[in-house]
């Protein structure tokens, strides 16, 4: 991290030196894009993912993602072999991520085995097999505040309680997911927002009238991730980087449990923790996974892939390998639990 | 490894056993003779060397021809050499008796004992300075005998008594001749005249009969007066204008050696390694020029002296110091200065050179901003001490510092990085044929980054905290080399080295005790012992073929774990034709067992050298290489073809930090092998004012790694087809002088993605944080290095003016332009798109047109 700051120093020491860009041609083959499918299939929850199309890097490509509309995606549990179509639809994301939601009413049933099979008349077929791995149990046993190499960051010890009798690997990670709190009070009998009666609810209160609040919370899709940090030896995290490294996510292959306890710490970047503008204001997820090996080595290809690497530097790029045949993409599984902490303040 | 050992020292005896055989010598073979034709019966040929020289041969007309009609060469040259000629290919014994020589019948054609060698040795030097002259030419022509002087200006040549007329050169110097009656060892040392002109002196065909084609050697003269980028001159640019060379990313001063990564290059100042070479950028090398007396640079024929490295050997010799006067030079350039001051500290006995740069590029933009800054310096001393005759001590010394920072109100980033060796040598003439050389070296390579960022609490008080990291390598070693002549047909070398490395890797400690995290840490120290012994015979026969075989072997070894590996040398060299051309081919085993995690060839401190360990293997190389040279109507050429296998060849797996490299370094790199092989072209010639050079590589180069690539073989990032590079120089006078050079390279490879798809954490809805370098889209790479980038050529020229006051001041200004018609050389590559969203594959150039200006004043 430090060092590639440090690499922001040559283009400012070169500014001494007339420098240019050149366009150079693009390879002026015939190829075309691939079926992607994106997401994380969680045990217990209703089948979801997302659907795209990738760009060729030839020749006259657009770096703008078109959306496959007429794509067709199936689930198919591996134990029937029964095919339930999914519906593959545009939604509010779309032009963001680039993809089209995917989404059925099939809950993922742990230890069970899914194949998704998606068919696009241009793009062809993609198909992917995903394992949901067994319920597991984890827990957060004590939080603390400390000083990370300049970052206050909140450290918590995490025991996770290995299944032995199958391959486990562990993700830790957190985010914050943005949330609205809307408080509303009576008002000549009804139930009206602070917002739209904020005359009336301030006139009352100055008043000396006791006004009670009642509170809907709304929480959205859109999460932000937190930095997390390991000081454990045994993460995968820490062969790749240092414990002043910043981590997507805490990587502990099954290797380091053996069957048995293990307690890890996990440190939470509390920078994002509060926020002052209500657009940012949310709560923070914590997040113990347990995921099957296939997608473990693609979150682990993941945490070290870089979009700059291999463009300006000797080190080696990496090849992003998921698990979807005839396109690309991750289809991952995880079981999970989650921590939830609310460390913003709304006032009314 | 105790097999090898004795395999070793068998190798060894096997090595000396023909050169004491043939110490064996007798008096009649040794007296000089003079042919008066140099076409004659070999009847006649025997009648004149009776006439001249009395001594008598006999011989059976049943079992020599002797009307047969034969060709001697001209001048003086022993009686033995004449029938070594003359009897060459038939099938009689010589057997001296007494004053006659006896030709008997034999069954295989038989070489003429040598008679009694009589050793001729002494030092060759600088007239003015006393600065001993390295890889200087001696040669005998009636002995037909010849040699260079070795690293510290020493020869020693085994002759037959007699008169003898010596030859003495040096490129740049006026050649001296010294006539010479040997009836005794005799000690000589000579004095060398610098020549009046500034041109280059082209090799001479009596420098190209001593067979020895096994590097390029450069001196200071060679290494000056190049077209300079910023007007630095630096000796790196010019071995990149040498064939099989390359710089890698253009405009970056390091060296790529035929197919091999920079960390393969062993780069030894004085005989002391250094682990880091690059000076600001890789705008300029640690090799001060001011302070170079000359480089020896090896890239296929290794000597069994040399080791631990794959690729290349580059030995670079300081100045020694003026013995005569005190003296120095002067430079001012665009963007540093330097200082060099030499002379005697006891005139013709001790000497001292000190010299120094910096740069001022952190002056020159301190107005613009505060915010960043960058330095380099170094300063290169060293003292000689002539205690007497035959013994000589040399004390040497260099630190550098490069240093870069970047801060703000509330963070402050900096990284200081540089070597800092120092080195005892001690030289002694044990007797005319023995030169032994014992030098102790010290040599630390440190790298420290510092992070501090201020915060406001709370309760508004400033806190800060941060960290110092640091990474070292550390080393001290003692070696002890030895060179023996015993007679004009060998020269023996052996040597023993010892090194004991420390490694440090990564250490943190936070610089505010209040911190509660990170603990200090330290990635686990490295200690390595390495032994070294080697042995090499250079045998001449029949003055014709010389042979040179060298065992090297090398025991790496730790309290964990032990690589040892016997590396075999073998360099051949026959001469078809006297003097005109040569024949030579090698073939050489190399190891390494330190390994440099390279990132980047941009001349910033993102490289760490690590020890090989029980899962990182040495890295290993087998060359072979077969060459032609000669001269042709005022044309020097040479052709080179080589193959190189590599094994071991380590690479950086992922694109996080590169100084995190920590206890688990070992888990971001990746070994694989590789192979190399290719043909150079080395053309020269002189056109009255003008010289004319060319230097052509035709390569192939290719990397196999198990995880990268599917497992396939995959060309080498700078996997350069075509590199060519020409120089053209004009010296009309002393006074001014111009050079040209126009550089051609095929461009390198380039991991091109196939396809861009949605960010994977985007479509869980996870937005990216800004501690990431993140993007929308995610590359999908299929096969490696499958782009070309576009071919690198520009021109670089430049002009000296040099007056001339007085006996020693001369005052020069240099003029020139870098890349004159500004080509865009692509240095960096960018993905994006046009304003109609059309995807774009941009190159970055930033040297194009690039002036310099710089005054150099030598005192």
């Amino acid at each position: 991290m430090h060092c590639l700051k440090l690499v922001v120093v040559l283009p400012l020491l070169l500014v001494l030196l007339p420098a240019c860009t050149k366009e150079l041609k693009l390879p002026d083959i015939d190829k075309k894009g691939k079926i992607v499918l994106l997401g994380e299939l969680i045990s217990g929850d209703t089948a979801y993912l997302r659907v795209g199309e990738s760009v060729p890097l030839v020749s006259g490509s657009s770096m703008q993602f078109q959306l496959p509309h007429q794509v067709s995606v199936t689930l198919e549990p591996v134990l029937t072999g029964i095919s339930y179509p999914l519906k593959v639809e545009q939604d509010g994301w779309s032009g963001i991520l680039n993809t089209l939601a995917v989404s059925g009413n099939q809950v993922m049933s742990p230890y069970a085995r899914y194949r998704i099979h998606a068919k696009d008349a241009k793009l062809g077929n993609a198909d992917c097999e995903v394992y949901m791995p067994a319920p597991f149990s984890a827990a957060v046993l004590d939080t603390i505040a400390v000083n990370l190499g300049g970052t206050v960051a909140l450290r918590t010890r995490i025991r996770i309680n290995d299944n032995g009798s199958e391959e486990n690997h562990y993700v830790v990670e957190a985010v914050k997911q943005a949330m609205s709190v809307e408080a509303f009070f009576n008002y000549n009998g009804d139930l009206v927002s602070i917002f739209e009666y904020r005359f009336q609810y301030d006139s009352l209160r100055l008043a000396g009238v006791e006004v009670p609040l009642t509170y809907d919370t709304t929480y959205f899709n859109d999460k932000t991730r937190m930095v997390v940090y390991t000081d454990d030896p045994n993460s995968e995290n820490a062969k790749l980087g240092s414990t002043l490294s910043p981590n997507k996510r805490i990587l502990l292959s099954d290797k380091s449990f053996n069957g048995s306890s293990y307690i890890t710490q996990v440190f939470i970047d509390k920078s994002l923790f509060t926020a002052s503008s209500t657009g940012s204001k949310g709560r923070v997820l914590l997040w113990i996974k347990s995921v099957p090996a296939e997608y473990f080595e693609f979150l682990r290809t993941y945490e070290s892939f870089e979009s700059v690497t291999g463009w300006g530097s000797l080190a080696q790029p990496r090849k992003l390998e998921g698990n979807i045949k005839g396109g690309l993409g991750m289809v991952g599984s995880a079981a999970r639990i989650e921590y939830a902490y609310l460390y913003d303040r709304w006032t009314f | 490894m105790r097999l090898n050992v004795y395999l070793f020292l068998i190798a060894v005896l096997l090595l000396l056993v023909p050169a004491g055989l043939s110490a064996q010598t007798a008096h009649p073979l040794g007296k000089t003779f003079t042919p008066r034709h140099t076409e004659a019966s070999l009847k006649d040929f025997f009648r004149d060397i009776e006439a001249t020289t009395g001594v008598i041969i006999s011989y059976s007309n049943r079992s020599l021809d002797d009307r047969e009609v034969l060709r001697l060469p001209a001048g003086p040259q022993t009686v033995g050499q004449a029938l070594d000629i003359l009897l060459a290919g038939k099938k009689v014994n010589v057997v001296e008796s007494g004053e006659k020589i006896l030709l008997a019948p034999g069954t295989a054609a038989t070489t003429p004992v040598a008679a009694p060698a009589i050793s001729l040795n002494g030092y060759v030097r600088d007239v003015q300075s006393g600065e001993v002259l390295i890889g200087a030419t001696v040669y005998a022509p009636s002995g037909m005998a010849g040699t260079v002087t070795n690293n510290f200006g020493f020869y020693s040549l085994s002759l037959p008594p007699g008169k003898h007329t010596l030859y003495i050169s040096y490129i740049g110097y006026k050649t001296d001749t010294l006539d010479l009656a040997l009836d005794n060892s005799l000690r000589r040392d000579v004095d060398l005249r610098e020549a009046a002109s500034m041109q280059e002196v082209s090799v001479s065909s009596k420098e190209s009969q001593f067979l020895v084609q096994d590097h390029m050697h450069l001196s200071s003269g060679d290494l000056e007066n190049k077209p300079l980028l910023l007007g630095e001159a630096d000796p790196m640019r010019s071995l990149q204008l040498q064939a099989g060379v390359q710089s890698g990313t253009d405009g970056a001063s390091s060296v790529m050696v035929r197919g091999g990564d920079p960390g393969q290059n062993l780069h030894l100042l004085d005989g002391i390694p250094l682990y880091y070479v690059d000076h600001f950028f890789g705008l300029t090398s640690v090799y001060n020029l001011e302070a170079i007396k000359s480089i020896d640079f090896y890239k296929g024929a290794f000597p069994a002296r040399y080791g631990g490295r794959l690729s290349s050997i580059l030995d670079v010799h300081a100045r020694d110091g003026d013995l005569q006067r005190i003296g120095g030079q002067f430079t001012l350039g665009l963007v540093k200065s330097s200082l060099n001051l030499e002379g005697p500290i006891v005139k013709n006995k001790a000497a001292l050179m000190v010299s120094a740069r910096r740069t001022y590029v952190d002056g020159l933009i301190r107005p613009f901003t505060k915010e960043v800054g960058a330095y380099f310096y170094d300063v290169n001393a060293k003292a000689n001490w002539i205690i007497n005759k035959n013994n000589r001590v040399y004390a040497s010394f260099y630190n550098g510092r490069d240093q870069i920072g970047v801060s703000s109100d509330a963070v402050y980033i900096s990284a200081l990085w540089g070597n800092t060796v120092a080195a005892i040598k001690w030289n002694t003439i044990i007797n005319p044929r023995i030169f032994l050389n014992t030098t102790a070296t010290y040599s630390l390579f440190r790298y420290r980054i510092k992070d501090r960022i201020d915060l406001i609490d709370t309760s508004g008080v400033k806190v800060s905290s941060g960290f110092i990291g640091l990474s070292s390598v550390k080393d001290a070693a003692l070696r002890i080399a030895a060179e023996w002549y015993p007679n004009p047909a060998h020269k023996i070398e052996i040597g023993t080295r010892y090194a004991y490395t420390a490694f440090s890797p990564t250490s943190l400690k936070t610089s505010d005790p209040q911190q509660s995290f990170p603990l200090n840490t330290q990635s686990s120290l490295f200690y390595s012992n390495e032994l070294v012994l080697y042995a090499e015979d250079e045998y001449r026969y029949n003055n014709r073929w010389l042979i040179r075989p060298g065992l090297h072997f090398s025991n790496w070894f730790s309290e964990k774990f032990q690589y040892h590996s016997l590396q075999p040398r073998l360099y051949i060299a026959y001469r078809p034709e006297r003097g005109k051309q040569v024949i030579y081919g090698s073939a050489s085993h190399m190891a390494q067992f330190l390994h440099l995690i390279n990132s980047n060839t941009y001349g910033l401190p993102a490289d760490f050298w690590v020890p090989s360990t029980e899962r990182i293997r040495p890295e290993e190389s087998w060359q072979m290489s077969l060459g032609y040279s000669g001269t042709w109507k005022g044309l020097n050429y040479n052709v080179e073809a080589y193959y190189k296998d590599i094994d071991g060849v380590i690479t950086y797996r992922t694109g996080k930090s590169i100084f995190d490299n920590s206890n688990h370094w070992q888990d971001k790199v990746a070994q694989g092998t590789g192979w190399t092989y290719g043909m150079e072209l080395t053309l020269n010639r002189s056109f009255g004012k003008f010289n004319a050079a060319l230097a052509y590589t035709l390569s192939w180069s290719w990397r196999q790694f198990s995880e990268f690539n599917d497992g396939k073989p995959f060309p080498y990032r700078y996997d350069r087809r075509h590199n060519l590079k020409t120089m053209l120089s004009y010296v009309l006078s002393k006074r001014f002088d111009a050079t040209a050079n126009w550089t051609f390279m095929s461009g390198e490879a380039f991991t091109l993605p196939d396809q861009i798809y949605p960010d994977f954490d985007q479509n869980l809805f996870i937005q990216p944080n800004a501690a990431f370098t993140s993007n929308n889209f995610t590359y999908y790479y299929t096969d490696w290095n499958n782009y070309r980038l576009p071919a690198i050529h520009r021109l670089d020229i430049g002009v000296n003016f040099n007056r001339y006051r007085r006996k020693h001041y001369v005052r020069t200004w240099s003029l020139g332009m870098f890349n004159v018609y500004g080509r865009p050389n692509v240095m960096f590559v960018m993905l994006d798109s046009d304003d109609e969203g059309r995807l774009r594959l941009k190159g970055v150039n930033l040297l194009s047109f690039v002036p310099y200006i710089s005054f150099k004043l030598k005192f």
